[in-house]
């Protein structure tokens, strides 16, 4: 059962991005949907990161006692400043270890 | 789907291979050349590349996950954070993006609090829509 849906997850995912790329497939997007679209990528990850850096045992924490906040605004502050995606990863994420370990 | 003027005029073997090692990763890297056509050796190396890290980094977690103790408590989820925060920022070019990512983080945010078990979905389509109005009414130019 377990490997059935494996095996029917790893055929939908593929499919689904191959559709794509099949060259009889007639598709095309008008501008508005690719406008939509192009929106995804800062929403999805957006959604992904809030709830880890403001939410820590169901309860909203906005105060320098959350860790994961403090951070979070040192990284957006070097992200703008460095624009340097590896950079700002590294350096933020030292910090947290720091902060929790050191 | 904005890969397809590149790849769908490769043969079915490309179109297969190159369409099962396409990941968020591997599309960023090399719609970074969009001007010169698709190397279609540079993006199945880069794909195959990703595709071995991954497995071996996921085996090495599976393996020793288990023998380190209280790794919950490491905050291993803040990577996650940095990392999307370092990707996110970079993108806000326009101010109806910004709109889209506050909207999308407050609403995210309040959807965990209410336990909604689909609310990165629904923050996501919020913060979309949101974005791609606030465009339209300003009139902003992409």
């Amino acid at each position: 059962m377990i490997s059935l849906t494996i095996f029917t997850m790893a055929i939908l995912v593929f499919f689904s991005r191959y559709v794509f790329l099949e060259p009889r497939l007639p598709l095309k997007l008008n501008a508005t949907v690719l406008h939509f679209l192009s929106y995804a990528a800062p929403a999805v990850l957006t959604a992904i990161l809030a709830p880890i850096v403001f939410v820590h045992d169901n309860q909203l924490q906005i105060n320098f006692e959350n860790d994961y906040l403090i951070c979070a605004i040192v990284a957006v502050i070097l992200a703008i400043t460095t624009r340097n995606t590896l950079l700002t990863t590294v350096l933020s994420m030292s910090l947290f270890f720091f902060i929790r370990h050191g | 789907m904005a890969m397809r003027p590149q790849i769908s005029p490769l043969p079915l073997k490309w179109r297969l291979s190159l369409g099962f090692l396409l990941t968020d990763e591997l599309f960023a890297i090399i719609a970074k050349n969009k001007e010169k056509s698709l190397n279609r050796w540079y993006a199945l190396g880069g794909g195959l590349s990703f595709y071995l890290t991954w497995n071996i980094a996921s085996a090495v977690g599976i393996l020793v996950g288990k023998n380190i103790p209280d790794l919950e408590n490491w905050g291993l989820e803040f990577a996650i954070a940095a990392t999307f925060i370092a990707l996110v920022i970079p993108t806000i070019k326009r101010p109806s993006i910004l709109t889209c990512v506050l909207v999308s983080l407050v609403t995210s945010v309040v959807c965990a609090l209410l336990e909604i078990p689909s609310g990165l979905l629904i923050a996501s389509l919020i913060g979309m829509v949101v974005g791609s109005v606030y465009a339209k009414a300003a009139g902003e130019k992409s």
